[in-house]
């Protein structure tokens, strides 16, 4: 009995002991202090010791574009340090080239503020505004993807194709009974299965939209949405994604931007637009802002979905084919039911088949991908084989 | 003392001839500057935790430890091991804490390795070898330091190893961690052959 008192009572003051000694390292190595960030030597703003610089900015109200919200796999939160620059970590080897990298650019996600710093940003950037944008209308497109349109705050919008918006999903649940598949995809959405699911999120999270705007369309912001299935039964769905399904015209939601994402290059080129799923919003985009320049050469659009009812703006697209005005467009079913009469297979075999093996000259097109990441990497080999060079391919991925 | 040093280094090598620590040992020898900052690492809490264990061992668990407290039957050397763990434990977060204050590059090179350091067997069986061996607190301070050394030699080894390998035609199933073995096999018995050298 005695020997149990003991070693619980040694046991305890050691562990203790320990705790106390962790604690007092903890204080002298890990001191909370505030570090000080300097904004194009005109501006101050304060972080933490240890915090990201991405979440010191965003917390000031300075929102970095960044797609993947600083899980280090979008790139885009590049900014410049303007004294010394920390050694690269392998991620900003990963994303930035190494030019950016000699030149102190370094990626925001990625840098843990530790002393003060001085960076450089684009004017762009600092003027780049968050608001509470009011749902105009949620209508869906197909079963999993959602059309939302939100109120923009400066009348006219100011964006150019191919920009994105971040959208912050507050904390808390999201279930997806709430989503409207609308009248037309009610039956295919409750043939998933899914409505019974939720997710759960302690804090907000963001999240990357590409704008499916027309130029037209300078009132609102109009973006396309992907409810993102749980990867694996037991999983819960994308949170943003869910979020912004179950919104109802009147709602408010928080978002940031534009911001740039990519964009038409070379206008006295053949363009050439592939994309798969809602990779079609910045596609539509830039579809809609050629023609209404009248691109003077041909502009082909290769769209790959699944069935028919995951093609997308089917109607607008058949009409601006047939208005002669050097566009076409060609939507490519994977599972296809008797009634499709169109092409069949994967969009980069379609577009091998229908394009690359009949152009006199593949090389001689500028090419812009959006889509799933396997989609643009088959793609891409497609484009290789058929003697494309990189610098005409311009890809925004999503995964 | 000189031959306990050179032992711990060569013929004990608590990674080529016990094999102790081999998660750590092939996922973090890929590059030498990294295989070099985790050797020291090991160096460090391997020269820390053994005397350190060894005074908590000798003062307070080992039969007969607390007669001076009136309590000369008392044996609690069955807390040795729950006790050196948690020693090993706090080492390591003092260092992962000291790492990433002053040599942050060296932390994110070594990212979860270092934590994992904490139930890296290698540690743990120093500790648990220096009990069994009743070393002093001198010869645990030179056992702690010298395996340190070795344990950081073979490492860094491996890691050079495996640099030049990535420019070899190697078999297809033999890539990354294939060879890595054999490579590691081959130094145990290069190892091996230096036994009775102190």
């Amino acid at each position: 009995m005695s020997t149990i008192v003991y070693s619980l009572l040694l046991f305890v003051a050691f562990a203790t002991l320990l705790a106390l000694f962790i604690l007092l390292a903890r204080r002298w190595l890990v001191p909370d202090r505030p570090i000080a960030i300097r904004l194009n030597s005109d501006r101050q703003i304060t972080g933490h010791f240890g915090q990201k610089l991405l979440q010191a900015l965003n917390e000031c109200d300075i929102h970095l574009p960044s797609a993947c919200a600083g899980a280090g796999t979008c790139g885009l939160c590049h900014v410049h340090l303007t004294h010394t620059a920390p050694p690269p970590t392998p991620i900003d080897k990963a994303l930035l080239n190494p030019d950016q990298i000699r030149s102190g650019e370094r990626l925001a996600c990625q840098l843990s503020l530790r002393t003060d710093i001085e960076i450089t940003l684009a004017d762009e950037v600092l003027s780049t505004s968050s608001w509470q944008a009011r749902v105009v209308c949620n209508r869906s497109l197909s079963p999993l993807i959602h059309e939302i349109e939100l109120a923009a705050d400066t009348q006219p919008f100011q964006f150019e194709s191919g920009d994105f918006m971040q959208l912050t999903a507050p904390a808390g649940t999201t279930l997806l009974k709430d989503v409207d598949p609308g009248d037309t995809h009610r039956a295919a959405w409750q043939s998933l299965n899914i409505s019974q699911l939720g997710v759960r999120s302690e804090h907000p999270q963001t999240r990357a939209y590409s704008l499916a705007n027309r130029p037209e369309d300078t009132q609102s912001v109009i973006l396309m949405i992907r409810l993102a299935l749980p990867p694996a039964p037991g999983v819960a769905p994308g949170v943003v994604s869910s979020y912004l399904c179950t919104r109802r015209p009147g709602d408010r939601v928080e978002l940031s931007g534009p911001h740039r994402g990519f964009r038409i290059v070379d206008e006295s080129r053949e363009l050439v637009f592939v994309g798969g799923g809602v990779g079609m919003a910045p596609l539509r985009s830039m579809i809609h802002r050629q023609t209404a320049r009248q691109h003077a050469l041909p502009m082909n659009f290769y769209y790959g979905a699944r069935t028919q009812a995951d093609l997308l703006y089917r109607e607008e697209f058949d009409s601006l084919s047939a208005a002669e005005n050097g566009f076409s467009w060609t939507p490519a079913l994977s599972e296809p039911d008797p009634s499709w009469s169109g092409e069949q297979g994967f969009i980069h075999t379609v577009l091998r088949k229908q394009f690359l093996d009949a152009h006199p000259v593949p090389a001689s097109c500028d090419y812009y991908l959006c889509g799933p990441p396997l989609m643009i990497r088959a793609v891409v080999d497609e484009l290789h084989a058929a003697g494309v060079q990189d610098t005409h391919i311009y890809k925004d991925e999503f995964g | 003392m000189t031959e306990l040093f050179v032992t711990a280094i060569v013929a004990d090598n608590l990674a080529l001839a016990f094999f102790l620590g081999m998660c750590t040992f092939l996922a973090v020898s890929r590059r030498v500057a990294t295989a070099v900052g985790l050797g020291i690492c090991m160096i460090v809490v391997l020269g820390l935790t053994l005397p350190l264990n060894q005074l908590v061992y000798t003062h307070f668990l080992r039969p007969g430890a607390l007669a001076g407290w009136g309590l000369p039957e008392l044996d609690l050397s069955f807390l040795t091991l729950v006790c050196a763990i948690g020693l090993i434990a706090a080492v390591v977060q003092v260092l992962e804490m000291l790492l990433y204050r002053y040599v942050p590059e060296l932390f994110d090179a070594l990212g979860v390795f270092l934590p994992l350091i904490t139930v890296n067997c290698a540690i743990l069986g120093g500790s648990l070898f220096m009990v069994e061996r009743q070393y002093t607190l001198a010869e645990s301070a030179v056992y702690g330091i010298g395996s340190g050394i070795g344990w950081a030699l073979a490492v860094i080894m491996l890691a050079a190893i495996r640099e030049r390998l990535e420019f070899s035609r190697i078999p297809e199933g033999l890539r990354g961690l294939g060879i890595s073995f054999i490579v590691t096999g081959l130094l145990s018995l290069g190892f091996a052959s230096l036994a009775g050298a102190g």
